[in-house]
């Protein structure tokens, strides 16, 4: 009994990093960080303005997002004086509430890697799982991303695969806006 | 309701029509609607409440008393259609220790198989549940199964891509039980009012008067995101006290699986399931009706009569099912009537084969008119094939279209529809599930 309760204390103490409800990964100051370690990291912030966004609009076709978020949030990392990649942060909404990623890309514009920042939904946290996350590897702004098609679905958190295809979608079009 | 609360749900409704003579179902139908309600008051705690109503237009109670000189007439009137039922399929409390760990308390699913556990209609591209889970059924009850109890489940990481998830849980379980049906016939231009007291085997009671009779548990392994395989089970007593000390036991096993590659998707399942000596089961029951008499109760009073029965018996049930589907769309038909406004729009065209065999099935012991009449035990078998094409406009809503071939491979009536003598029949299905 006594090591039962020893096994439950030692895991309740344990850093949750939910599932469901709203669930901070990693914050504005860690995110880039964790995409681009040891690399020099430069801010910049990009106000979606009129113009900006009709571009993205443009840019996006087929792929409608659900947040227009007024700023966004962009990075970029240098190695050397080099630059080893961009960085952006999008939300975009699951089911009900939106959930934040940040995007980061090779200097050629193809996803480097995908990482929740903020997951704020009951259910479909199962996209936090890296090994969902690592699919987006290698995606360009011309791929499809679209479920069942290059990207592989989860059982019960459909909505916010959906979520995460728009998100990348239009993280590489801010940053292709940008940088390119 | 901010984002504390979340409403969401499923509904379905299906098309029939077979080639049995006297074919049922067939017609419309309204599979159900169910709504949920997903409280996260915090990260660590959820609530969450699915309730089902199943073909179940309206329910209607009227009730009166009508006084005249010579006395008074208390009348009770209930409306409703056939086949309609209300009910909770979960209701749970969660509390997670940490990623790997979290106690879940309340109305749960018993992961047996994969059915189960994913039954939402828009899931699927058939607008028919399996044999397996549904119509036979061989889970120990049918879809959508759910049992009062506590337990955990959690998961956790193995190597870069792979992921080990489990659950188990100490539910009330199971249990014979019985409902009294009320018939009024008329026969030899006499009136009767037949009243039958039915046993068969239902969910646990959730009065908390049964006592912890099972447990149930599913360890499955996804190697990467789009392959899992799983083997689950459920074991616990299922005779209930009144028939002691005879102690007959459930222990049903499942192994199913997921396979995905591109567009194309296999999943299956196997369930086996013993019911222990059925026999016994079948003694005890004339025991308790006959008591220390030994003797069939008679018809009742004039004009009255009564039946006590216990309904689909098999010591051991056994199926399977698996399914492939392929999901296809062309960028051409974006701007057609089907891709129009749509996102991404799919067309899949699904295929399921199915096979079920009930051992030594008893349909019915009855007794009645002061005699036992026990059906004769045989062992039934049916096959089932079908092909579909499902079109999604958006993921979460489905129309589909499916035609099944069923055989009866054994015995004298099929599984299902139960009954029915036909060696073979054919279906025709269409319906619409949505979710949201």
């Amino acid at each position: 009994m006594r090591v039962l309760l020893a096994i439950l204390f030692v895991v309740a103490a344990a850093p949750g990093r939910g599932q469901q409800g709203t669930t901070e990964y990693l914050t504005l100051d860690q995110a880039p960080k964790s995409l681009f370690p040891g690399a020099q990291i430069e801010r910049k912030d990009i106000v979606s303005a009129h113009e900006f966004r009709e571009n993205l609009r443009a840019r996006l076709g087929r792929v409608k997002p659900t947040v227009w978020e007024p700023t966004y949030v962009t990075f970029t990392a240098r190695q050397d004086g080099n630059v080893v990649g961009y960085a952006v942060v999008v939300d975009e909404i699951g089911k009900v509430n939106p959930f934040t990623l940040i995007v980061s890309a090779t200097p050629e514009f193809s996803v480097r890697d995908v990482a929740v920042m903020v997951y704020r939904e009951p259910r479909g946290g199962e996209i936090t799982q890296k090994r969902f996350l690592a699919q987006y590897k290698g995606k360009r702004s011309r791929d499809p991303i679209l479920l069942d098609r290059d990207i592989v679905g989860i059982s019960g958190a459909t909505l916010s695969v959906h979520g995460v295809n728009r998100a990348v979608h239009k993280a590489l079009a801010v940053l292709e806006l940008v940088y390119k | 309701m901010g984002d504390k609360v979340t409403i969401g749900g499923y509904g379905s409704v299906r098309y029939e029509a077979n080639t049995l003579d006297n074919p049922k179902p067939s017609g419309f139908d309204f599979r159900r609607f169910v709504l949920t309600t997903d409280a996260t008051p915090n990260d660590r705690l959820q609530a969450y409440v699915e309730i089902e109503f199943e073909r179940l237009a309206a329910i209607e109670v009227e009730r009166g008393l009508d006084r005249f000189a010579d006395g008074a007439v208390f009348r009770e009137e209930l409306e409703g259609g056939n086949g309609g039922e209300i009910s909770i399929e979960q209701m749970w409390g969660q509390f997670k220790f940490g990623d790997p760990f979290s106690v879940r308390f309340g109305q749960i699913l018993p992961p047996v198989g994969r059915f189960n556990i994913n039954h939402d209609d828009d899931r699927w591209d058939i607008p028919r549940r399996t044999l397996v889970d549904r119509n036979a059924p061989v889970l120990p009850v049918k879809v959508a199964w759910s049992e009062l109890g506590v337990g955990a489940h959690g998961g956790v990481d193995v190597g870069k891509t792979g992921r080990l998830e489990y659950q188990g849980y100490l539910v009330n379980g199971a249990i014979l039980d019985f409902t009294i049906e009320k018939a009024v016939e008329t026969e030899d231009d006499e009136a009767i009012l037949k009243l039958a007291s039915e046993f068969s085997l239902v969910r646990g009671p959730v009065n908390g008067e049964g006592g912890v009779r099972a447990g149930t548990w599913r360890l499955a392994y996804s190697p990467t995101l789009s392959s899992e395989i799983a083997v689950s089970g459920y074991h616990g007593k299922y005779t209930p006290e009144f028939m002691d000390p005879v102690t007959e036991r459930i222990n049903a096993f499942g192994v199913d699986g997921l396979f995905k590659r591109g567009s194309f998707a296999i999943e299956g399942e196997y369930i086996y399931s013993d019911f222990g000596n059925t026999d016994r089961v079948v003694k005890a029951f004339i025991d308790t009706v006959t008591g220390s008499t030994g003797v069939a109760p008679r018809a009742g009073a004039a004009g009255t009569e009564t039946e006590f029965a216990i309904t689909d018996l098999t010591p051991r049930r056994q199926g399977f099912w698996i399914e492939g589907r392929y999901r296809f769309w062309r960028e051409r038909w974006k701007d057609g009537f089907l891709g129009k406004g749509f996102d991404n729009p799919q067309l899949s065209a699904v295929f399921r084969y199915e096979r079920v065999t009930l051992d030594d099935a008893i349909e019915e012991v009855a007794i009645e008119h002061g005699e036992i009449e026990r059906a004769h035990e045989q062992t039934l078998r049916q096959e089932r094939t079908t092909v579909g094409l499902a079109y999604r406009p958006l993921q979460s809503v489905v129309f589909s279209v499916a035609v099944e071939f069923n055989r009866r491979l054994e015995g004298d009536v099929l599984v299902f529809p139960r009954g029915h003598i036909a060696k073979r029949y054919t279906g025709v299905l269409a319906g619409l599930a949505f979710g949201f």
